[in-house]
C-alpha cells in the first residue's frame, strides 16, 4: 500500500469516511513522514503529537474529518501562539478564527509551517529557524512567506496547509514549490488570532496539491461552497507590464499555458498599474510594523531590519499618496474585470532563487528576489481580489506558477481555471 | 549619500531606533532596491487618479 500521505486531501478525507484509512494511522503515519523527510526541507519545524491526537480524538464529522493539516506560524491555536516566524510570541495562545473553522470540519492541526519572519519576504530565507528549502531542489528557496506550508505540501508532508498573503505569500511559494496557492478575498475568512488581522493586505491562504484540493480547504476556509464550474470558455485579461522582464523560461511556460487553456485573451491596460508595487512597498510594511516591540530588532535578519528602519523613514505625506494611487488602482481593476473574467501574468517573474544568494537573472540582469515578485504580485492584495498560483511546468527543472485574479468573492472561478488547466497541461 | 546617512541616523535616533553595526550599509542597500520605484509614486500627478475617498478594504470599489 502506498504511504497515505501520497494520497491527495480530498482521497485522504473520502478514504478515512468511508472507514478504509483509519484516521489513527493516518496521523501516525504524517508524523512519522515529518520525521524522517523533513530534515533540511526545515518546512514544519514545530510539531504537535499529542495535541493533534486531542484534535482527533474530539473531531467531529465534517468535510476534513481527520485529516492533517499544518498552519502558519501567523495563526494560534489553544496550545501556542502566533511567533510571525520571530523568538516572540506576537499573540497568546487561543483558537484563531481559522483553527476554528479547521477544527470544525474535524482537520488536525499537526504542526507550525514555517515562514518568513514577519511575512517581510518572497523566499522564505529569514526565519526563526532557518530557510525553507525547496522540496525540487534543497539547494533553492521554497518562496515566502508561507514557505513551510508549500515545501510541505510539494513534498508529501501533508496534503494541505494554511498560510497568508499580504504581498504575494500565498501564491509566490506555491509558484516555487510547484503546487496550488490560493489568495483568499480580504476578509473572506476570520481575522481572529490572526498576526495580519489588522493588516488591510492580509488575507488567508490554502494550499494544496491541486484545485480539487485547494477548493475543498477553502470552502472550509470560507465556510461557503464554491461550487465547480467551467474553466474552459473564459475570458483572460493580459496587461503587459506583468510580462516584462521575465526569465525566459518562465515566460515560455507561463505562454504555453494560456496557449493550451484556450481561453479568449484579452490585450488591456490598467491605467498606472506600474505603481501598485511602489504603493504596496510603502503602505504594507507601515500596517505590519505599526505594533513591532523595537527590542526584536536586533534579532532579526539583517535585511528584515533594514526594511523595517527603510520602513520608519517612510514620510506620512508618502502614504497619503499610496493611498490614493490604491483607490484608483482599486477602480481601474474593478473596471478591467468589466470585460474579462480573469487577469493572468506569471505568479514570479524567475524560478526559485538559491538559498545562499537569493538573487534572480531577469533580462534586466540580477536582482534580489523580493522587489520583482512584489511587483508581479501587490495587485491583488492592494485590491483585495482573489489570486491563485497553477503549477505550468518547470524552467530548468524547477517549478513555474500562472497567476490569476478573479473579481471580488470569486474563488470559485479561479480554482475552475485552475483545474482547467491541470486537464489542458496534462 | 552622505545626505542619506545623516537624515537616517538622525530620524531613527528620533524615534529610538538604534542602528547597530552594520546597519546603515543594508539600509543604504535597501534603499538603493526600493527608493528608483517609489520616486515614481512621489512623481505620480494625483490630479490625474481617480479617487476614492473612503477605502473599504472589506468591500469591493463601488
Amino acid at each position: 500500500m502506498s504511504h497515505p500521505q501520497d494520497l491527495g486531501l480530498r482521497a485522504q478525507a473520502r478514504a478515512v469516511a468511508d472507514g478504509s484509512l483509519d484516521p489513527g494511522e493516518l496521523l501516525d503515519a504524517t508524523l512519522e513522514r515529518i520525521a524522517e523527510r523533513d530534515g533540511d526541507l526545515n518546512s514544519t519545524p514545530v510539531v504537535f503529537a499529542d495535541e493533534a491526537r486531542a484534535m482527533l480524538a474530539t473531531a467531529p464529522d465534517g468535510p476534513l474529518r481527520g485529516v492533517p493539516l499544518t498552519l502558519k506560524d501567523m495563526f494560534t491555536t489553544p496550545w501556542r501562539g502566533a511567533h510571525n516566524g520571530t523568538s516572540r510570541e506576537m499573540l497568546a495562545p487561543g483558537p484563531s478564527g481559522v483553527f476554528t473553522r479547521l477544527r470544525d470540519a474535524g482537520a488536525v492541526i499537526v504542526g507550525v509551517a514555517q515562514q518568513h519572519e514577519l511575512g517581510m519576504g518572497t523566499t522564505g530565507r529569514a526565519s526563526v529557524w532557518g530557510p525553507a528549502r525547496n522540496p525540487a531542489d534543497r539547494s533553492r528557496l521554497a518562496g515566502g512567506s508561507s514557505g513551510g506550508s508549500a515545501a510541505a505540501v510539494a513534498a508529501h508532508l501533508v496534503a494541505g496547509s494554511i498560510g497568508s498573503d499580504s504581498g504575494g505569500s500565498t501564491r509566490i511559494p506555491a509558484a516555487y514549490c510547484g503546487v496550488v496557492g490560493l489568495k483568499t478575498t480580504w476578509g473572506s475568512v476570520p481575522r481572529a488570532g490572526y498576526t495580519g488581522g489588522a493588516s488591510t493586505f492580509s488575507a488567508a491562504g490554502a494550499f494544496g496539491r491541486d484545485a480539487a484540493d485547494t477548493r475543498l480547504l477553502a470552502e472550509v476556509l470560507a465556510a461557503r461552497s464554491l461550487p465547480e464550474g467551467d474553466g474552459a470558455r473564459l475570458r483572460c485579461g493580459i496587461v503587459a507590464p506583468f510580462w516584462e522582464d521575465l526569465h525566459p523560461g518562465v515566460e515560455a511556460c507561463c505562454r504555453a499555458a494560456l496557449d493550451a487553456a484556450g481561453w479568449e485573451l484579452v490585450e488591456l491596460e490598467i491605467d498606472r498599474v506600474a505603481l501598485a508595487g511602489p504603493a504596496a512597498a510603502t503602505r504594507l510594511p507601515a500596517e505590519m510594523l505599526a505594533g513591532l516591540d523595537s527590542s526584536l530588532l536586533p534579532e532579526l535578519d539583517a535585511i528584515t531590519r533594514g526594511l523595517i528602519q527603510f520602513a520608519l523613514l517612510t514620510p506620512a505625506v508618502r502614504m497619503a499618496r499610496a493611498d490614493r494611487v490604491r483607490g484608483h488602482l482599486r477602480r481601474q481593476t474593478a473596471r478591467a474585470f468589466e470585460r474579462v473574467d480573469v487577469l493572468a501574468w506569471p505568479t514570479s517573474p524567475a524560478p526559485p532563487p538559491p538559498v545562499d544568494a537569493p538573487l534572480v537573472d531577469l533580462p534586466s540582469g540580477p536582482a534580489p528576489a523580493d522587489p520583482p515578485n512584489l511587483r508581479q504580485a501587490t495587485l491583488g492584495n492592494l485590491t483585495g481580489v482573489p489570486g491563485i498560483s497553477a503549477p505550468v511546468g518547470e524552467a530548468g527543472g524547477l517549478p513555474v506558477g500562472l497567476q490569476l485574479l478573479a473579481p471580488w468573492g470569486e474563488e470559485a472561478r479561479l480554482l475552475d481555471a485552475a483545474a482547467h488547466l491541470e486537464r489542458a497541461l496534462c | 549619500m552622505e545626505e542619506f546617512d545623516r537624515f537616517a541616523e538622525a530620524a531613527l535616533a528620533q524615534l529610538g531606533v538604534p542602528l547597530g553595526d552594520g546597519d546603515l550599509d543594508v539600509l543604504r542597500f535597501v534603499s538603493a532596491v526600493f527608493a528608483p520605484a517609489i520616486a515614481a509614486l512621489d512623481a505620480v500627478d494625483l490630479r490625474t487618479l481617480e479617487p476614492e475617498p473612503v477605502i473599504d478594504p472589506s468591500r469591493a470599489p463601488a
